[in-house]
């Protein structure tokens, strides 16, 4: 008998869960053109938000000192971390020191790239994830498969299985009762847990605060009930003031899951004032680096534009196909093909910016405007300078000689197999149904949006450039 | 041995000279503005946050909104609520006649509840136990039918988060455009600059994470309900961030 992690795996291959997949996305699709067409100013705002993020990119150095200047003056502890291992050290110091054994998450991809919970695990913490997504992912040793959604690859049963073998709950428990379990599972984490650990949506230079987004209140509760508050950002995270604040939130969850703004939008300056009845007695700030300034240096620093949204991984034809597993990467998608590469070295990582079509659907669907297909192409040109092979899809046999023998990439290679299928409809343009054998696939799916021009004329374009 | 921050600062600088970030220029311009609403924001708020399955109740004064709650209270057959220290609570006599009719006010600084007294998570313990919250708000958002609550000595965070229901006070003054308007309005900097946690809520809690299916109550309140009040008793509008305060640290 398979553990439900298994189950989980062999789901994502089942059709009807490819279904509810492409549901969710389409779902999501749908209230993000809903959000932004609301909205009289919104293309401005996202011209805005691009400019916002390229300046603070431009101008890291200084907003990082701004940054660390405020949020000392408001009380709150600045670390700097050159990578995952001082990061994870830095957290598990603050816990030593405070005699911390009870830890609540809130959902931060930054702590699954710096694997933040196996390092507090085998000290001996208790580690909770709060986030529902999340907490399910953690019960069954799963991983998450969409930045936005973590469980979108998971059925209301197999929830049900999962909450009935860990919590207790009635095996066929609805979507109601297995909320209700979770809420009080989590509730009693929240009150009894010494320190919270957040990542952060944006750190705002002007004041020192850390900005949480969430729909559920565990961003609240992570850095309200616990004694210490710790949160990790990215170096990239920056708002330089509270109006650029203002006009990237206003992107953000139009952009994530169609909401004009998220639930709870947690402005946190600083621990709790002597005064104060309630909030953390210590916050820190773990600033992060962990190879992003290896993506500054050069043709991939506007990848640090992105402010997480996940609009990119939903328009994504190859995402839609593959799911967020496949990738092997914390960050899948459009923006995980890029950025894994740019912050963590091409090597490892030299399958992931073969999977894009380039045909451009991210960029549309980017708040922030990022041009994903200019950074693979330099990508896969730079895979080619070091003496890779630029043509795998034809050179299929070698690719499949190299999965064979390399178990992790053997995944890969039977998903992209289904992918290489659609370089032939492509080549003659895009078409809304889909020639040949591949009409099954539409007849049940709502094709991505694609970008206006062709593959070809954006080949052309890009290689101008 | 090199520092943390001076390795990462030096790699930043090393980094920017070579960093290809298009469309950067040296400053940031100001932010675009969308027309002004044609309707009332107090009609566009009340809207928004029905969108986002809050509710809304409307009243001509505060002693319309008393009568409202104290109702509510005897309806749900509440016997204490979690709340802002009394004296914040922006209805004048509220605190007074809820407690006229045997409701206990809890905050956090209420005898008995007070964190020195007791170890901090048994006190969790037991505010956690009351089901219903109430507070003020300081601000309005018409746009997205959002609440702005700045935390500080009187008004607690714990009373819009821990309660099943949350009821909120706003005085149609208080009503912003938008999020936008709000930041850019006077004092609303120095207000979040000073205050340990500000949240803006938009809605009950939710999540769509099991089944794809959106259910309300994850984590904080299953309902927020808004008492949107017309005129204020004196008539006088208090500064933006004052909201009525006595007791400001
Ligand atoms: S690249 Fe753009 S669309 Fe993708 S997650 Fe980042 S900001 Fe969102």
């Amino acid at each position: 008998m398979p553990d439900l992690n298994q189950r989980a795996s062999i789901a994502l291959q089942d059709a009807t869960l490819q279904q509810a997949l492409n549901r969710t996305m389409e779902h999501f699709v749908q209230g993000r053109l809903q959000a932004f067409a609301a909205l009289p100013h919104g293309e401005a705002l996202r011209d805005q938000a691009r400019r916002i993020r390229a300046h603070t990119i431009a101008h890291l150095d200084e907003h990082l000192l701004a940054l660390e200047r405020s949020a000392q003056a408001n009380g709150t502890q600045v670390h700097w971390a050159a990578d995952a291992a001082a990061a994870r050290k830095i957290v598990l110091k603050i816990a030593r020191e405070n005699d911390v054994r009870r830890i609540v998450k809130s959902k931060s991809m930054l702590t699954e790239e710096i694997e933040l919970n196996a390092t507090l695990e085998r000290a001996g913490l208790d580690v909770l994830e709060t986030d529902l997504g999340e907490f399910i992912v953690q019960l069954a040793h799963d991983h998450p498969s969409h930045i936005i959604a973590p469980v979108v690859h998971w059925r209301v049963e197999d929830v049900a299985k999962l909450f009935h073998q860990h919590l207790g709950s009635p095996l066929d428990a609805d979507i109601p009762q297995l909320l209700a379990t979770a809420r009080s599972a989590l509730r009693e984490g929240f009150l009894q847990a010494d320190m919270g650990v957040s990542g952060a949506n944006f750190a705002v230079a002007e004041t020192g605060s850390v900005v949480l987004v969430t729909n559920e209140g565990n961003g609240r509760f992570v850095t309200t009930t616990p004694r210490i508050h710790v949160a990790l950002v990215g170096i990239e995270r920056i708002a330089p003031t509270l109006r650029d604040l203002g006009t990237l939130l206003q992107v953000l969850a139009r952009s994530a899951t169609g909401q004009a703004l998220s639930v709870y939008t947690s402005i946190i300056t600083g621990p709790r004032r002597s005064i104060e009845e309630d909030g953390p007695e210590q916050v820190h700030i773990i600033l992060v680096d962990n190879g992003r300034t290896r993506a500054l240096a050069g043709d991939l620093a506007e990848i640090l534009y992105c402010i997480r949204c996940g609009a990119c991984l939903n328009v994504c034809p190859v995402y839609h196909n593959i799911g967020g597993h496949a990738y092997d990467s914390v960050y899948p998608g459009p923006i995980g093909i890029v950025v894994t590469p740019a912050i963590g070295g091409l090597a490892p990582w030299r399958e992931l910016p073969q999977a894009s079509t380039l045909c451009g659907a991210c960029v549309e669907a980017c708040p922030v405007r990022i041009d994903i297909p200019r950074m693979l192409l330099k990508l896969r040109a730079q895979s080619v300078a070091e003496g890779y092979a630029p043509g795998w899809l034809q050179k299929g046999v070698r690719l499949y000689a190299r999965a064979a023998t390399h178990p992790r990439l053997f995944r890969w290679a039977a998903r992209l197999a289904r992918i290489a299928q659609w370089f032939a409809p492509r080549s003659q343009g895009w078409s809304r149904r889909l020639p040949g054998p591949l009409a099954a696939w539409t007849k049940t799916r709502a094709f991505p949006p694609l970008a206006g021009a062709s593959f070809s004329e954006q080949w052309e374009k890009r290689s101008h450039q | 041995m090199n520092d943390p921050r001076s390795l990462i600062l030096d790699r930043v600088r090393e980094a920017l000279k070579r960093a290809y970030t298009p469309e950067a220029m040296d400053a940031i311009p100001a932010p675009p503005a969308p027309p002004p609403f044609t309707q009332p924001l107090a009609d566009v708020f009340a809207r928004a946050l029905e969108a986002v399955q809050g509710r809304c109740h409307r009243f001509e004064s505060p002693e319309n909104a008393r009568d409202f709650f104290l109702a509510e209270m005897a309806r749900r057959g509440a016997s204490r609520l979690l709340c802002w220290e009394p004296a914040a609570l922006p209805i004048p006599d509220l605190a007074h006649a809820l407690r006229a009719r045997g409701i206990e006010l809890v905050s956090a600084h209420s005898p008995g509840y007070e964190r020195a007294s007791t170890d901090r998570k048994a006190h969790l313990q037991e505010l956690a136990q009351i089901g219903i919250g109430l507070t003020g708000v300081a601000a309005g958002l018409a746009r997205t039918g959002s609440l702005v609550l700045h935390a500080d000595r009187s008004r607690g965070r714990l009373a819009s988060l821990l309660p099943t229901i949350h009821y909120a006070i706003l005085y149609e003054d208080q009503i912003f455009p938008d999020l936008a308007a709000w930041l850019a309005a006077a004092g609303t900097a120095a207000r979040i600059a000073n205050s340990s946690n500000t949240v803006i809520i938009t809605g009950p809690s939710r999540s769509a994470d099991i089944g794809q299916t959106l259910t309300l109550g994850a984590h904080g309140p299953k309902e927020v309900i808004v008492l949107l009040i017309e005129n204020r008793r004196h008539g006088r509008r208090p500064a933006n961030g004052e909201e009525n305060e006595t007791i400001e640290p």
